[in-house]
């Protein structure tokens, strides 16, 4: 609740500056889906799809370097380092850029993790605090992507997967770059479309993935795809 | 009169000069290379330093608060566990390796046995969390710290307020652990020239030049890089070094040249602690390599030593203890302890 109220003087604190600075904001918000049908993961977990016996315990990523475009020129950016999305979290979930309100965009670019840059940087604070359950211990260097969940399909005793997607050093670097054309408004709606992943990790052969690898590279991949806009 | 307020002048800045260097919490001594952590881009603060110290020696770190830092790194040993060829954690469950010597941190660029740590402020999250060290979590540790008045009080004086945050945490320990500086051996001060080396310990020096130093590199005495020393793979074990990082074919068996300061109280020896005298270790050197396609290149020649040899280059070896840095009170066991109750 106090990070509610956080959020909302945040919130307010920054749409003051930034009207009083003659500028804009645009308001971006992450939503998850699966086949359409949006969802918010809760204490206990979320059935997503009954067919294929799915259920999303965790759903958890980084969004970083999120800049405006018009018509391939960048009118705004984002200046924090990182933030974390939570799907169970919906404070978590919009991000404001500021942009002068004079000027129009067309497309929002982000990257889906974590650079090389700060991953070498040491230990960093806020989203990026380790207690928020993104940074490996074993080895240095920031999930990208989490996401838990249990499907009969898994054919582990507990009938779980767990992906838990990173790494920055070459040849396993996960960051994705995601490019989205967008109508402009001051407020846009991302959707995360959980059913593009589903569609192609086998559940029944590869239902862990918990190191920079080759497979983590190549579940990455289906990152940046699953991103879509919803038009208000 | 002028003359003499400039003299007076002049020396208050001297004094000042050495006011400064005599507070100073890190000093790259006389010779040695630039560190590789940045001083400049994060400074080091004394309050910060204390607050390091008092988390390195603390139990609270780990899951019952039953092991602390110090107890796989004990300063009188070097700050590392000695008597063990595999270091035991909480529960005494017993580790993969033998725990480095932690030391001069401030020169390495990546930490652990295989490199697996890329950030000194990173480090201690490793054993926090391994179930066979510390078995915590950051974020448990966190909850833990801000329920105790000492370290409200500690992360006030270091931070300006009393919020404690698992980057402030990390933060600490690791400002603490680039203190560790030895520097003051028997060798460096026949390097300042304040000392002279036994004619044993001379004909070692010269030994150790011709055969040890392309790794074992002056005045780190480690070349900070991953080589493959020719121990065969212990295959109850089964540890591959940088490979499990990597995963590249090139590292496997690879694992981070030590240093060899205080190398008398760091026994037993090697990432696995197989070997428990530094006779074992010379010996291994001369007659006992493993071939393989990972080999140091430095070790495709056979080293050729003689037993009398291998006495003179281990009473080199011996110079290299630093009896101030093993009892360095700055980096004792912390005062501040006795002064706040164990439980609040």
């Amino acid at each position: 609740m106090l990070r509610f109220y956080i959020t909302l003087v945040q919130l307010f604190l920054f749409t003051f500056f930034a009207c009083a600075q003659k500028g804009g904001f645009v308001s971006i918000s992450f939503q998850h889906q699966y086949d359409g049908k949006r969802f918010i993961v809760s204490d206990s977990g979320v059935a997503i799809n009954t067919a294929k016996d799915l259920k999303i315990n965790v759903l958890k990523y980084y969004v970083s370097h999120i800049r405006l475009f018009s018509s391939g020129t960048i009118v705004a950016q984002d200046t924090a380092l990182a933030h974390l999305i939570d799907a169970s979290d919906t404070n978590s979930t919009s991000i404001i850029i500021p942009i002068h309100k004079n000027v129009v965009y067309d497309e929002i670019r982000f990257d889906l993790g974590i650079d090389s840059t700060t991953n070498v940087s040491g230990v960093l604070g806020g989203d990026l605090d380790p207690t928020k359950g993104m940074y490996w211990t074993w080895q240095s260097g920031y999930i990208n992507f989490k996401l838990e969940g249990n499907s009969k399909q898994c054919t582990n005793p507990k009938k779980e997967f767990i992906y838990h997607i990173g790494g920055y050093a070459h040849p396993y670097s996960c960051i994705r770059e995601v490019s989205l054309k967008v109508g402009g408004s001051s407020k846009a709606f991302i959707v995360l479309e959980l059913k593009t992943i589903f569609d192609h990790v086998q559940l029944d052969k590869e239902a862990n993935i918990m190191s920079p690898s080759q497979n983590a590279t190549s579940f990455s991949k289906l990152l940046d795809k699953s991103f879509i806009v919803k038009e208000p | 009169m002028k003359t003499k307020l400039l003299v007076f002048l002049f020396l208050s800045i001297v004094l000042a000069g050495f006011q400064i260097a005599g507070d100073s919490l890190f000093e790259v001594p006389k010779g040695w290379p630039k560190p590789r952590y940045d001083f400049s881009k994060k400074p080091l603060s004394k309050e910060t330093v204390e607050l390091g110290r008092a988390l390195f020696y603390d139990q609270i770190l780990s899951r019952n608060n039953s092991v602390s830092c110090a107890s796989c790194h004990s300063q009188y040993t070097a700050f590392t566990h000695v008597d063990h060829a595999l270091s035991h954690g909480i529960d005494d469950r017993i580790g993969k390796r033998n725990s480095p010597a932690l030391m001069n941190l401030a020169w390495q660029s990546l930490f652990m046995w295989d490199g697996a740590v890329n950030h000194i402020e990173a480090q201690a999250l490793a054993p926090i969390s391994n179930p066979l060290e510390m078995d915590e979590n950051i974020s448990s540790v966190v909850k833990k710290l801000s329920s105790t008045r000492l370290y409200q009080n500690l992360f006030y004086k270091a931070f300006g307020d009393s919020v404690i945050t698992g980057e402030r945490t990390l933060k600490a320990i690791s400002q603490f652990m680039l203190t560790l500086v030895s520097s003051n051996s028997k060798y460096d001060s026949v390097m300042r020239k304040e000392a002279s080396f036994s004619d044993q310990e001379n004909r070692g020096y010269s030994l150790f030049k011709k055969h040890c130093s392309s790794c074992h590199t002056e005045p780190l005495f480690t070349n900070d890089r991953f080589e493959n020393n020719g121990l065969p793979l212990d295959t109850t074990l089964m540890d591959k070094g940088r490979y499990a990082i990597t995963q590249n074919a090139k590292d496997s068996l690879l694992f981070k040249v030590p240093t060899l300061r205080n190398i008398e109280f760091s026994y037993p020896y090697m990432h696995d602690g197989r070997l428990k005298k530094l006779s074992e270790v010379l010996k291994h050197y001369s007659n006992g390599i493993t071939q393989g396609p990972t080999l140091s290149k430095e070790l495709l020649n056979p080293i050729k030593i003689t037993s009398e040899e291998r006495v003179d280059i281990i009473a080199f070896l011996l110079t290299l203890t630093d009896k101030t840095f093993l009892f360095d009170k700055r980096f004792s066991y912390p005062k501040i302890f006795f002064s706040y109750p164990a439980k609040d």
